[in-house]
């Protein structure tokens, strides 16, 4: 009897996706297209407001352990298939701040962050798969209701890449072993990273022209 | 005879087992009743009480008495003229019937002018160390006087060394018809002549055997044979009469001879009002004594102790069982390790920017 009651309790676990405490990990959402504007500016209407988008977050397979650097996991994705769960991507709408000009890049961190708090200890997913995934959470003028795998669908909707607001993501991770906060990141040197991004939110992790 | 019923108990394997009760009957009958047990008992009855054994006849001599005194001296040696009347007398211990023979033997040779027989009758009966008879009274002097001159000639002899020695250890030793003389192995001194050696031992035949003693010494090995079943009743019943303990050891291998038992079982009323004493003898031998309060219980304990069966030991008294115990536990505990090592986990998601 014991031995049944040890084999039918489970143990439940609670991780939480982080950029940082001060907002390191949200490069990827501050990235400028090559004319020169930022990827957030597309969520501004003709009226002067700004249109709701979406955080999706997705949990990839990437059928190894590769490394945790951008180039390794790109190399590693070219080889093996990097592909989305598609029962396990969550979405939350979320309203990200638009850039002033002449806007401090400090600034525009904490004002993103701060939009991002609007989020502050929502569920994304109720039960993490068993196995190495690395979080991407990709923001998106797409309603959630568009990105959200339809019942008939085999595959997840892809992004509209001319939609995309930023990107972030973890590295590797067994969510189920995981003893801290997952920090999400996106690695670049310079603010013209939309290509970046747009290799962040592919479906299969592939370098985009 | 005493009042006696016997309980065989046939074995489910093996030869059977008598068990007496010599005093107490119903007490052997209950014990027969003994249930659950994988033999089989029965009830028997102990053996007779032998006969008390015929004393040599004295008519010869009476005979040879009224042929001396009719001067019919060649009838008299007729009679008397054998040696074997001498030694059976001594074997059965009879010293004044060997000395009354021999005394008119001596007596007929004189009669009849036999001077040199007559002195190696006397010579033979004075190394016997036999009384002489009253008979001796009623013969003429010079009888009288060669008995008492070969007396004197043998008591004037140097003694010569006996060894008497038998493979069955303390077998008691009569030289002559003198019982209890020793136990064997045997050293004794002797006038030289002719002697009866007797050897005797519970569970065993008796022997005589009739050895000529001369200088410097003489040394006789005699084996006996196992007693036959008569003989072991009536060394039995001798041994009962003396008061020996019925579960004594050779009381319990004669009993199991003269029954034809292999497995001998006895109870008797102990001292302790209400108590129940027993033994079990397996091929004579004492394997178990016990006491009990119940006969029942006795019977069963003591077939037990005597390997006649073996118990039924409980399951938790088996090596196989706390093995399996052992086995059962660690397989749990490694079951539990496993389990516990691979509990399902549930991780859920957050943003927490």
């Amino acid at each position: 009897m014991l031995v049944l009651a040890l084999g039918s309790c489970t143990v439940e676990r609670q991780v939480s996706l982080t950029f940082g405490s001060d907002g390191e990990g949200l490069d990827g959402f501050m990235c400028k297209d090559p004319a020169g504007q930022f990827l957030l500016d597309r969520a501004k209407d003709g009226d002067g407001g700004v249109r709701t988008g979406a955080l999706v977050v997705d949990f990839v397979r990437l059928g190894g352990v590769p490394g945790c650097r951008t180039g390794q996991l790109v190399k590693w994705c070219s080889t093996h298939e990097c592909k989305p769960l598609r029962q396990a991507r969550g979405c939350v709408p979320v309203t990200l701040p638009t850039v002033t000009p002449m806007m401090p890049r400090e600034a525009l961190r904490a004002s993103v962050l701060s939009a991002m708090r609007q989020v502050q200890n929502t569920g994304v997913l109720d039960d993490a798969p068993d196995e190495f995934v690395i979080v991407r959470l990709v923001g998106s003028l797409e309603s959630c209701e568009a990105l959200t795998a339809k019942p008939e669908a085999v595959e997840l909707p892809n992004f509209d890449k001319a939609q995309l607001l930023g990107c972030a993501y973890s590295c590797p991770v067994l969510l189920d072993r995981v003893d801290q906060d997952v920090y999400l990141g996106f690695e670049t040197l310079t603010v013209q990273c939309e290509q970046g991004v747009r290799i962040c939110s592919d479906g299969q992790l592939q370098w985009q022209p | 005879m005493l009042p006696a019923l016997l309980l065989f108990v046939l074995g489910a394997d093996g030869p059977a087992v008598v068990v007496v009760s010599a005093t107490a009957p119903a007490l052997a009958t209950r014990a027969a009743q003994t249930p659950e047990l994988p033999v089989v008992l029965v009830t028997g009855a102990l053996p007779d009480a032998p006969q008390p054994a015929a004393t040599p006849s004295t008519e010869v001599l009476v005979e040879a008495r009224r042929a001396w005194v009719g001067a019919d001296f060649a009838r008299c040696l007729s009679l008397l003229e054998d040696d074997g009347r001498v030694t059976r007398a001594l074997e059965q211990e009879q010293r004044h019937t060997a000395a009354r023979a021999l005394a008119w033997r001596v007596a007929c040779k004189l009669g009849a002018r036999q001077g040199d027989g007559a002195r190696r009758d006397a010579e033979w009966l004075a190394a016997l160390q036999l009384p002489l008879p009253e008979d001796v009274g009623v013969m003429t002097p010079e009888v009288e006087a060669l008995l008492t001159s070969a007396r004197r000639a043998v008591d004037a002899q140097p003694r010569t060394g006996l060894v008497v020695t038998s493979p069955v250890t303390n077998a008691v030793v009569a030289i002559d018809g003198r019982p209890g003389a020793c136990t064997v192995p045997c050293r004794m001194a002797l006038a030289p002549g002719t002697h009866v050696v007797h050897l005797s031992a519970d569970g065993y035949s008796p022997r005589a055997q009739t050895v000529t003693v001369a200088a410097p010494e003489l040394s006789v090995e005699l084996p006996l044979s196992p007693a036959d079943p008569s003989l072991a009743a009536a060394q039995w019943h001798r041994r009962r009469a003396a008061g020996e303990a019925f579960d004594a050891g050779r009381a319990m291998q004669l009993l199991s001879v003269s029954l034809r038992a292999a497995r001998l079982l006895v109870v008797e009323p102990s001292d302790d009002a209400g108590g129940v004493r027993g033994a079990l003898a397996v091929d004579g031998v004492v394997q178990a004594r016990g006491e009990r309060d119940d006969v029942q219980a006795l019977v069963r304990d003591l077939l037990v102790r005597g390997k006649v069966f073996e118990p039924t030991v409980p399951l938790w008294k088996r090596w196989p069982f706390w093995v399996a115990i052992g086995a059962a536990a660690v397989a749990s505990g490694v079951t539990a390790a496993v389990l516990i090592a691979n509990r399902p986990v549930v991780t859920r998601v957050e943003l927490n920017p």
